[in-house]
């Protein structure tokens, strides 16, 4: 007679089953130590990135410049930092002293606070956005027109094609200030409101932009910068974490007014 | 003395198998010493559980060849001792998980700690070393250490925190770094109402080059409660070799006259004062000695010290 063995079978469908199971298991295991070493490398990337920031800050707080800083090695070989590095990280609008009156905003100085004089930022064009009934007629940046006896209503870009004698792209150098009355001033069609708003956003040539609150409902706003900063676990161009941080820093309270992540690393 | 009974089982298994492979006389040899064997085996074992194999109607067998039991142990030993291996792996790694994730998070509290600490407080001091045993309770030791980033300012300080597991320095879990600056947070300074200056209420509007003169210029107050009072005027322009401002008139009263060269900041007597909210028909007059080509800038400065926007004909 013949006998019918089912041992085989029953074999090959536990050790499919255990196959399943070790697989499984397995893949949780290296899955959650993955995952734990993950939150390793943010928290420590974090943590060099707020070394960054803190690095950037007494550099300013030093000599009222900043120095773009990259690839600084904390803990080598594999904690970096990368520090500013934008153009709109560069530029320092005062609205701590504007004025608003009669049909005119000035008093708003501007610098780019770049260590090197020869690192200029290029402003590809400006959107100035007001909230009243009044068309634009004239704005100054360093003394020079960028818009003259025009009529532009809110939201006006200013950029090359309507710009006052090809002012724009216009170009500040590094470690250069414009400030007195009226270097810098917007002039409207009517008289201002008592609670105007004003708000300029910066557009520059690496693709960055810088939005700046200049008077917000009939009050001056803060004399503050932006500072960013990008801390890399990894070494050469592979990077197991990246995390950034932004800050803002009032000049006239020497505070940081905000502090909060971002994910528009800086990538050098 | 127990045997288990598959082993029984595969022993007469495999006498069957020899039933059909060999020989009629050989069969009959052999069965004759399997009995004999088995009837030895019931005798040595004799709690071995044999009936179930040989109750009646149980000649349909289905059990395990003795190849088959051969392959398993094969088999089962080829997967088990990777498993073993593997197991021990895993064992160690979910340790380190464990371990890693609960150091993450004593990291993230002493970072919390440690920026919440004045730059000035003792321990943030340059130098400082320290190691808390079972920190926050857990079986994890955390070492803090403190040195200046940008000596010789030391205005910046570096601090490393690294977990070990509990009485272990030589294994560091987690090693995290930051910096720390004497900075604070805090609301900024803005939110003052914008402050009203004079020349901001001053409106220039008009003008026009005619001949020796700048004329037509109209001035107007748009401050509804203040009036504004100009004092001074800083002009600069092009003309005729020699030129020179002669004479300004504004709103009928001469509030300057005597000469004045491109560039030169005059001042008015009397100065002129605008009234709030007031529009002055008669306006700015300034005459030349000699033909007009261009004014480049025209500034007024107001009693508060403040001046206007450039102005330009």
């Amino acid at each position: 007679m013949r006998n019918k063995g089912i041992a085989l079978a029953a074999l090959i469908i536990i050790m499919v089953l255990l196959a399943i199971i070790v697989f499984g298991v397995t893949l949780s295991i290296t899955e959650g130590l993955r995952f734990n070493i993950s939150n390793i490398n943010n928290e420590k990337a974090l943590c060099v990135a707020q070394a960054g920031m803190m690095s950037g800050l007494v550099d300013y707080l030093a000599d009222g410049l900043i120095s773009p800083q990259s690839n600084i090695n904390v803990n080598p070989p594999s904690e970096f930092y990368y520090s500013v590095g934008e153009s709109s990280s560069f530029m320092l609008i005062d609205g701590s002293n504007v004025r608003a009156n009669g049909r005119v905003v000035n008093t708003w100085p501007i610098k780019n606070f770049n260590f090197d004089p020869a690192s200029s930022i290029v402003i590809n064009s400006i959107v100035v956005e007001w909230d009243y009934a009044a068309n634009l007629v004239n704005m100054k940046i360093g003394n020079n027109y960028i818009l003259k006896s025009a009529s532009l209503s809110s939201p006006a870009t200013i950029n090359s094609a309507n710009c006052f004698g090809g002012s724009i792209p216009l170009s500040i150098q590094g470690n250069t200030t414009y400030s007195g009355t009226n270097v810098q001033y917007l002039s409207f069609s009517a008289n201002i409101p008592a609670n105007l708003t004003v708000s300029l956003t910066f557009n520059f040539s690496d693709g960055s932009f810088l939005k700046k609150l200049l008077i917000n409902g009939g009050k001056v706003t803060n004399n503050e910068f932006s500072l960013r900063a990008t801390g890399k676990i990894g070494s050469g161009s592979s990077a197991l974490a990246r995390r950034t941080l932004t800050a803002t820093y009032d000049v006239t309270t020497n505070k940081i007014t905000s502090w909060q992540e971002s994910t528009k690393h800086i990538i050098p | 003395m127990r045997i288990p009974y598959f082993v029984i089982v595969q022993l007469l298994e495999a006498v069957d198998e020899c039933h059909c492979e060999r020989p009629q006389g050989a069969k009959q040899s052999l069965k004759i010493a399997s009995s004999l064997s088995l009837l030895a085996m019931t005798r040595l074992l004799p709690e071995a559980e044999l009936l179930p194999y040989f109750a009646p109607g149980s000649r349909q067998r289905k059990s395990f060849t003795i190849i088959e039991l051969i392959m398993v142990i094969i088999i089962m030993g080829i997967v088990l001792i990777p498993l073993g291996i593997m197991s021990m792996d895993f064992t160690r790694e979910i340790v380190y998980s464990r371990d890693s994730g609960t150091a993450e998070g004593l990291v993230k509290v002493e970072m919390a700690k440690v920026n919440n600490l004045a730059f000035a407080d003792l321990t943030l001091n340059n130098g400082y070393d320290n190691t808390v045993s079972n920190y926050e309770g857990y079986p994890y030791d955390l070492r803090r250490r403190v040195n200046y980033a940008n000596s010789p300012t030391n205005t910046l300080k570096r601090v490393q925190v690294t977990v070990y597991p509990a009485g272990n320095t030589t294994a560091p879990l987690v090693n995290a770094i930051t910096y720390v600056a004497n900075v604070s947070f805090g609301a900024g300074a803005g939110g003052s109402a914008a402050l009203g200056l004079q020349a901001n209420s001053m409106v220039v509007s008009g003008g026009s080059i005619s001949g020796n003169n700048l004329i037509n210029v109209t001035l107007a107050n748009s401050d509804t409660l203040n009036a504004i009072t100009i004092t001074q005027m800083t002009i600069s322009f092009t003309g005729a070799s020699g030129i020179s401002l002669k004479k300004v008139n504004i709103a009928g009263i001469t509030v300057f006259s005597g000469g004045a060269y491109s560039g030169e900041t005059i001042n008015l007597g009397p100065t002129f004062t605008l009234a709030a909210n007031t529009s002055y028909s008669s306006p700015v007059f300034l005459e030349f000695n000699k033909s007009l080509a261009s004014v480049t800038a025209l500034i007024f400065i107001m009693s508060d010290s403040f001046p206007t926007v450039n102005y330009i004909w």
